[in-house]
């Protein structure tokens, strides 16, 4: 199982891009994340769907208070608003710090090591400082049933 | 003046040990105050070079190191890292939001009470680290400024928290270091601290109460968040709530049992940690055990042992004696223009800088002070003007003390910010009101 076969070629995100294309390019890929490519033509960070997320909704209160949260909230009383408002701002300030990218010769098992040490579900390859995709471990999960295994029932 | 502890230091090139530790105790109140770097270096650099440049020896510095205070302390820490986890202060705090129909006074009212129960029995910092996030829900619900409400719950914990041997690092130093027990707290400090508490709320609704009002709205969103779900572990509910009772009862019959603080409160973590981790496998348990145990804050018991050893430093070496002196002669020997000079002085220092360095000081500097006074059983007013000052002091600055930067934190976080000099025009005139009703308890009850 190489790296080079489940890695997902994703574009990237650039300064002042908005939000908006961003989540297109993620859910089109089925990708988490993208990374970002800044002025000098450098990946220097990432933008994820889930720190999007978190940063324009979500404020720490509101994740320590989850359990007790109903169903009449102020926040989600105009939910398209908030969504355009979202949508439609620029990139940059939600702009993660880069993560430890991979190259495409190392092995499957050590992508997933290095994704766990991250806490993370996803990493960037690059080869001689060129961005070659998005690993996931949905990507990988969807290659190991893709081998057609047969699973003897236990006895 | 000091030339006995010179002769029994060895302090390098001959240098007067009263002078190093001056300068040393000095540099590490500077660099505490500066905030530059985390308070556990600094109190651990300083503790390293009593010893190092010789005011210390490492057994002597040992010594200085007060244990009772640094179990209690990391007790009950464990006993409330587990609790929390139940949710049982999230559902009390939206409970008594409900039960007062989500009006805007009656929450801040509901939610102040709270934070001071919950100060007193558990300790501030935890409390408010616990409240803020519920405040800031429900203040965003009713579409209210959260400042009056976080401001109320930041008085509330400091007022709370100094009911008790227990409520905040001040009163436990003090307890331990002159052996006084929970109940000796409950009966001294306890009377006063409800009035206190009124009459702080009482300004608090002048300032802000009359003009708190929120819609049927959103009230309405107060009434539909669902308090039940935030009890996630109703099994540990019973478990923490089983033991912290018994916990509060070793407190309160400490005596007859002949258990110091820290037992109690080590005896009680360590029941809990049992009670909580049967059933799981011994990695699992090893797993549960190790997070528990990273939320301990280890950085406050560090700062603890390093200034304990500084403190000691300073006063192996004369310096606190000849404080003292000075002290008494300025107040000419009078108890009473002590033991109100210490509330005072207590108060406004513990506003700027942080109260526990303080009251370290203050602890030998008053007990050198017992042969003036008549012997040591004669100083029991100058203790509670220093509980009562250090911990009312907390309330008048925002950097007065932890809670009060918890709350600054959280705000901050949900994009609220509390500015320094916003807080400090509004809660230093207070902090001096609650103070002079401390000076009057103090004054008619002991002096």
């Amino acid at each position: 199982m190489k790296l080079e076969n489940i890695l997902i070629p994703t574009g990237v995100a650039t300064p002042g891009m908005l939000i908006r294309d961003v989540f297109t390019e993620c859910v089109r890929a089925q990708v988490p994340a993208i990374p970002f490519r800044d002025e000098n033509g450098e990946l220097t960070g990432r933008v994820s769907l889930r720190d999007t997320m978190k940063k324009s909704c979500l404020p720490e209160y509101l994740v320590e208070m989850a359990y007790v949260l109903g169903n009449q909230l102020s926040c989600t009383e105009d939910a398209e608003e908030k969504a355009r408002e979202v949508l439609c701002q620029q990139v940059d300030e939600y702009v993660m710090p880069r993560l430890y990218s991979l190259t495409t010769d190392i092995t499957v098992i050590k992508a997933l090591a290095v994704m766990e040490k991250h806490n993370s579900n996803y990493a960037f390859i690059m080869d001689d400082g060129v961005y070659k995709g998005v690993v996931t471990t949905l990507a990988i999960a969807r290659r190991m049933i893709a081998l057609d295994i047969i699973c003897s029932k236990p006895e | 003046m000091h030339g006995e502890a010179a002769q029994v230091s060895h302090v390098i090139f001959g240098w007067d040990p009263f002078w190093v530790s001056t300068a040393l105790f000095a540099a590490t109140y500077v660099a505490i105050i500066s905030d530059r770097i985390n308070r556990a270096i600094i109190a651990g650099l300083g503790a390293v070079l009593m010893i190092m440049l010789g005011v210390l020896s490492q057994q002597d510095a040992i010594l200085g190191v007060d244990f009772n205070t640094l179990g209690l302390l990391t007790g009950m820490m464990v006993i409330v890292a587990i609790t929390r986890r139940c949710g049982v202060f999230q559902y009390i705090a939206i409970w008594s939001a409900k039960r007062v129909q989500a009006q805007p006074w009656g929450i801040l009212l509901m939610l102040s009470v709270v934070t001071a129960v919950f100060s007193a029995l558990l300790d501030n910092v935890t409390t408010v680290l616990l409240l803020a996030p519920v405040t800031l829900l429900i203040t965003a619900e009713l579409e209210q400024d959260p400042f009056p409400y976080l401001f109320a719950e930041i008085m509330a914990s400091n007022i709370g928290g100094a009911a008790t041997l227990i409520g905040d690092p001040p009163n436990i130093m003090i307890g331990s270091a002159v052996g006084l027990s929970f109940n000796d707290f409950l009966f001294n400090m306890a009377p006063v601290i409800p009035i206190i508490l009124v009459v702080t709320l009482f300004i608090i609704y002048l300032i802000w109460g009359r003009g708190l009002h929120a819609s049927s709205e959103a009230r309405q969103r107060i009434m539909s968040l669902q308090e039940g779900e935030a009890i996630t572990n109703p099994a540990l509910l019973i478990k923490s709530g089983f033991v912290l009772a018994l916990v509060i009862l070793g407190f309160l019959f400490a005596h007859p049992l002949k258990l110091e603080p820290a037992t109690t409160a080590m005896g009680g973590a360590a029941l809990l940690l049992l009670l909580s981790n049967l059933g799981h496998g011994a990695n699992k348990q090893s797993e549960r055990v190790h997070r528990t145990f990273g939320e301990v804050e280890w950085i406050t018991i560090f700062f603890f042992i390093g200034l304990f050893i500084v403190v000691h430093g300073i006063e192996r070496a004369g310096v606190l004696e000849f404080l003292a002196s000075r002290m008494i002669e300025f107040t000419g020997g009078d108890m009473t223009i002590t033991a109100l000079a210490v509330i005072w002085m207590s108060a406004v220092l513990s506003a700027v800088v942080d109260n526990i360095p303080f009251v370290a000081t203050m602890i030998p500097l008053i007990e050198s002070m017992a042969p003036t006074f008549g012997g040591p059983e004669q100083l029991m007013p100058l203790w509670w003007s220093l509980a009562l000052g250090a911990c009312l002091g907390g309330n008048g600055s925002l950097i007065g003390a932890s809670a009060n930067l918890i709350v600054a934190g959280a705000a901050e976080q949900a994009g609220h910010h509390i500015s320094f000099v916003k807080f400090t025009l509004i809660a230093f005139p207070l902090m001096l009101v609650s103070v002079a009703v401390a000076s009057v308890y103090v004054y008619f009850r002991y002096l």
